[in-house]
């Protein structure tokens, strides 16, 4: 298209130099309201190619007409002459590499400008129909030597000490504690001595054991606290709540089959074959108890404090998760902080964990595994911290892609009853986990403390060395006033004016939008199974040819990638004869047949990307801020 | 046909498990060999007699049974928990004939309509400060906003008898119920440190509650039901009837249900725990059951009414009563224990007073308890909570919330913790 007008204007291009330039300016113009940001930015660039510069000398006209916004001293002689000022669009790289990242970029724009959380879920996982390649963690898989790649895998740096934040709290811990700690007493007793047993697995009867201790102390703790501190009387706690977070981990080395694909794609040059790659992440949890707020906790270390700002130590043996038994799998990405978004508590305050995995694992690694036992709780410690801050950071309109506006905390308490674990994380960067990861860029901290036994022992004449030490510990995280960050949007990037329950009139697509929410959500498979390459047909048909007259029929024969299948391409349901509209017009006979497709509709009510204003005025002021960043 | 694991585990790995079991059964038979062996004039001789080896029997064939195919492989005798008698076992999920029979059951009669004055007098003294607000919340967070998706268990939608079945995702409604209970204790339980009760309540997730019983013509029956929620006390609730009335009580009669057994519908199963189990044993401070918080667990809810509620909320309120009259080792005063039963939606409160541990038989009946002392129930219709918690046309709906019933919640809870309530010990 760019030659056809090339020629057609070729003729009249022997008028003034700023004729055109106005000319092309208004093209330019006229693409960018069209929606056709691409085509106005590659005019540009086409202009500055050789052969028209060639065209345009052999015409007599100075290239200085074409130049660039580095050459505006050229510009400002031709304004002297009395003409207006030429606005010339910003030069865009057009290599691949840079095409692609400028599309992620569009992309994370467009989550990020989508008014509620299921929309921005949903598109999350838009791009894979049968889910995305995730690598999974759990809380429970804690593996020898842990710690060092979920720091890397959560940009995390780990500090052995507590916050100061809770030192101000000494009065009021001091006032509940004599209660408490009698009402503790109480608990283990009935707890250890006086309650039957219902296991004879060991791992499940602590479990159990640690579940019961859990509840009974967070329960006594609300109670306790609840005319005292709003937060806490404001608050719920949920039992085995659904803990979930999806990210993109970038930085893992490039497999084997990454490289050779690599090698047949053209456009990749040589040496940048074994750039690493991003991997998505998948953490799947489920707490024992989860107390929830409506106001997020206090940041734990500000800006100015170093300790609070720390890069993640980032010196390992592999970054690669298939090293550390962490295995990959098709799944849908979710972020899931306990409860859907319609909830008003959002804001998880206290995560209380188990540690009924450490048996598994002293099992597992033998006489190494007491030597381990720190790094498999601090690996548990920042794993939880990181996924219920991020969980949370979903809940109220923000995505791993993109970055805070500040930074959230969450508390994390690791019991079986007697030994406890005390740990704090804040998470101060989400956009960290997008970029390659560099020495002394400053992640997110969790502050952990050693190990602190509760009590000596437990007999039926009463509780032996109580270690008022971690009671002390337990009462400053419920203490821990939650409040408003002095005046900043808690959710920036939603729009209450635009939410799914009062935005969206049509009451199928509303209803239908939210089913499939659920439904993507709930990580159900297919009903239709992906298609697969079956051994015979991989030695039959792919890697040799030996069946050339069959018909090729197979998905892998007609350049269909099911891993590249959209969310939104399948055909919707079928709508039996006699449900069907009374009259329907002719043309629209045979798409009344199935139901509409709930994303197109809903993509047709929020406007399409090129011709949302408010999408493409964001697309600028992106592509001025590369340009300023590049600068 | 793709052959998946799962392909794999329905046919072939059926297949072969099959043909494993039958082949390891299958010996040599040589009894033709030897016949022909002896035709032709040779002599067999047994190489089990001339060798001096003894041969192990057989293991006994053992029929499968559709039900329990795996401990029926087991023989008998090896089983650590078969008896030789066989027992009734209520377990919770038998939809017995209503309220009635678990009166009848537990040789209890009703006494008027309604809970004891102690306990409607408590009703509107105290609330909690939000309270409507906070209730709300807890009912929406349960039923609606828990994000947990598991597997439910399949619904037959009979008007689609021959299509495929949808698979439904959701909550479990047990876990949903678990919660509702949970968040509302959680908010009773403030009134404790207002009352000066901090110290004197505990509560237990999921304890284990179990109690036997050996009628006259010796029978057993064997209640086992684990609550959801259990509060307990470290003093015991006072009795709501006096001592007269208590003695008025052998002029009644508990329901009859004849012509048929009042241990109709109890499995006689022979594999059963015969122990009694107590939330907590009888060393413990608080050792006292105040109140059983119950949800229906069972997958045949659509025939849980109020009459349902109020059978399971008498057979586990009599089995706590019983194991906490026998901790105290000696004819002491009448145990009392509340409950909260609950479907979800219902609520129904009940209060027992345990005045005699004997049931009926099975086979006379009513007649066996006659003339004697009799269990005191007191209970009121179960009420709807709210009408109706779910997503509707994609909005979440809370509809016909009743306020009434948390405050009746908060009544049962003060129970006993108010001064005027706490019976004197001495």
């Amino acid at each position: 298209m760019m030659q056809f007008l090339f020629l057609s204007f070729k003729d009249q291009i022997s008028f003034k130099v700023l004729n055109l330039d106005k000319m092309f300016s208004s093209f330019q113009h006229v693409f960018s309201t069209l929606g056709l940001v691409n085509m106005a930015a590659s005019m540009a660039v086409t202009c500055r190619s050789s052969a028209l510069r060639l065209n345009l000398l052999k015409k007599g006209i100075n290239s200085r007409c074409f130049a660039t916004t580095s050459s505006s001293n050229n510009v400002s002689d031709v304004k002297q002459a009395g003409e207006t000022e030429a606005e010339y669009p910003p030069v865009l790289d057009t290599s691949f590499k840079a095409t692609k990242d400028r599309e992620t970029q569009q992309w994370h724009k467009l989550i990020q400008s989508l008014p509620t959380v299921q929309e921005k879920q949903l598109e999350l996982n838009m791009s894979r129909y049968y889910g995305h390649w995730a690598c999974q963690l759990s809380p429970h898989d804690v593996h020898y030597n842990h710690a060092e790649f979920i720091q890397f895998a959560t940009r995390t740096n780990v500090v052995e000490a507590w916050p100061n934040v809770y030192s101000t709290l000494d009065d009021e811990v001091n006032k509940f504690l004599p209660v408490l700690k009698k009402k503790v007493e109480d608990i283990l007793l009935l707890e250890l001595c006086h309650r039957p047993k219902v296991d004879r697995v060991e791992s499940r009867q602590q479990k159990e054991t640690s579940d019961n201790i859990i509840w009974a102390i967070n329960h006594a703790l609300v109670s306790l606290l609840s005319d005292q501190a709003d937060h806490i009387a404001d608050s719920q706690s949920d039992l085995s709540p659904r803990l979930e977070a999806f990210w993109w981990l970038s930085d893992v080395p490039a497999d084997s089959r990454q490289r050779h694909v690599r090698s047949f794609r053209r456009h990749i040059p040589e040496e940048e074959r074994n750039d690493p790659v991003s991997r998505p992440v998948q953490f799947v949890g489920q707490p024992a108890l989860l107390v929830r707020g409506r106001l997020p906790l206090p940041t734990l270390a500000g800006e100015g404090d170093p300790v609070g700002h720390q890069p993640p130590p980032l010196e390992m043996d592999s970054r690669e998760p298939r090293t550390r038994q962490c295995a990959y799998k098709f799944r849908h990405g979710t972020n899931i902080p306990g409860v859907w978004p319609e909830d008003g508590r959002q804001f998880g305050l206290v995560n209380w964990l188990t540690r009924e995995h450490l048996v598994r694992h002293a099992t597992k690694y033998g006489q190494h595994a007491a030597a381990d036992r720190p790094d498999a709780l601090r690996a548990q410690a920042c794993l939880s911290g990181f996924a219920s801050c991020l969980s949370q950071a979903c809940g109220v309109g923000f995505s791993p892609l993109t970055e805070l506006t500040y930074p959230l905390t969450t508390q994390t308490v690791i019991t079986d009853g007697r030994t406890w674990t005390f740990s704090a994380f804040q998470l101060n960067t989400t956009g960290a986990l997008l970029t390659p990861a560099e020495h002394g860029a400053p992640g997110n901290t969790c502050w952990v403390l050693p190990e602190m036994k509760l009590y000596q022992s437990v007999t039926e004449k009463g509780v032996e060395g109580l270690n008022e030490e971690v009671l002390k510990r337990l009462l400053q995280l419920y203490l821990l006033p939650t409040g408003d960050r002095d005046g900043i949007d808690l959710r920036p990037y939603l729009d209450p004016e635009r939410s799914l329950a009062d935005a969206v009139e049509d009451d199928w697509l509303r209803n239908k939008y939210l089913q499939t929410y659920f439904h993507i959500m709930s990580c159900r498979p297919r009903s239709r199974l992906k298609d697969e390459v079956y051994m015979w047909e991989k030695i039959y048909k792919v890697q040799f040819q030996t069946r050339p007259m069959e018909a090729r029929k197979r998905f892998f024969e007609l350049n269909k990638y099911p891993d590249m299948r959209r969310l939104d391409d399948f055909y919707p349901g079928y709508i039996p004869r006699a449900l069907r509209q009374n009259f329907v017009p002719a043309r629209f006979k045979a798409a009344s047949k199935h139901e509409k497709n709930v994303f197109h509709e809903m993509g047709r009510l929020r406007g399409h990307r090129n011709t949302d204003p408010k999408f493409l005025q964001e697309l600028q002021e992106l592509e001025s801020w590369r340009d300023e960043k590049d600068k | 046909m793709r052959f998946t694991p799962v392909l794999h585990k329905h046919l072939l790995g059926r297949w072969y498990n099959d043909m494993w079991k039958q082949k390891k059964r299958v010996t040599v038979d040589n009894r033709k060999l030897k016949q022909a062996l002896e035709a032709n004039g040779k002599t067999v001789y047994d190489a089990a007699k001339l060798f001096g080896v003894q041969w192990e029997d057989r293991e006994p064939r053992v029929m499968e049974t559709a039900v329990g195919a795996e401990a029926a492989l087991v023989e008998p005798a090896r089983r650590p928990e078969h008896h030789q008698t066989a027992a009734f076992v209520y377990q919770g999920k038998n939809l017995l004939l209503g309220q009635r029979q678990a009166q009848a059951l537990t040789n209890t009669i009703q006494v008027g309509e309604g809970l004891p004055e102690q306990v409607t007098a408590l009703e509107g003294l105290e609330r909690i400060r939000n309270q409507d607000e906070l209730v709300t919340d807890v009912i929406k967070t349960s039923l609606m906003f828990d994000a947990t998706q598991e597997k439910l268990s399949k619904v037959i939608d009979v008007t689609r008898l021959g299509l495929p079945q949808p698979v439904q995702y959701g909550v479990p409604e047990l876990r949903s119920n678990r919660s509702l209970l949970s968040g509302l204790l959680s908010l009773c339980e403030r009134l404790a440190v207002r009352l000066d009760g901090f110290q004197s309540r505990l509560t237990l997730y999921r304890p284990l509650l179990s109690a036997t019983h050996v009628t006259s013509d010796g029978h057993r029956l064997l209640v086992s039901r684990r609550p959801e929620l259990a509060l307990m006390a470290d003093r015991p609730l006072p009795a709501p009837a006096p001592a007269q009335a208590v003695e008025a009580s052998r002029a009644a009669a508990a329901p009859q249900l004849e012509p048929v057994s009042p241990f109709v519908h109890l499995h006689s199963v022979h594999d059963y725990q015969w122990r009694d189990v107590a939330p907590v044993s009888a060393g413990c401070r608080h050792r006292y059951v105040h109140t059983l918080f119950l949800a229906w667990n069972g997958r045949i809810k659509k025939w849980v009414d109020d009459d349902q509620l109020g059978a399971l909320s008498v057979m586990s309120m009599h089995a706590a009563a019983v194991n906490m009259a026998r901790q105290q080792a000696g004819p002491g005063r009448p145990a009392v224990v509340q409950c909260v039963a609950t479907d979800g939606r219902l609520f129904k409160r009940s209060v027992l007073q345990l005045n005699t541990q004997a049931v009926p038989d099975p086979t006379s009946g009513e007649v066996s308890t006659r003339h004697q002392l009799k269990n005191l129930l007191w209970t009121e219709p179960a009420t709807p909570l709210y009408e109706r918690c779910a997503y509707t046309d994609g909005r979440p709906l809370l509809a016909g919330y009743n306020a009434e019933v948390f405050n009746r919640l908060l009544a049962l809870y003060m129970n006993g913790l108010l001064a005027r309530t706490v019976p004197d010990l001495n």
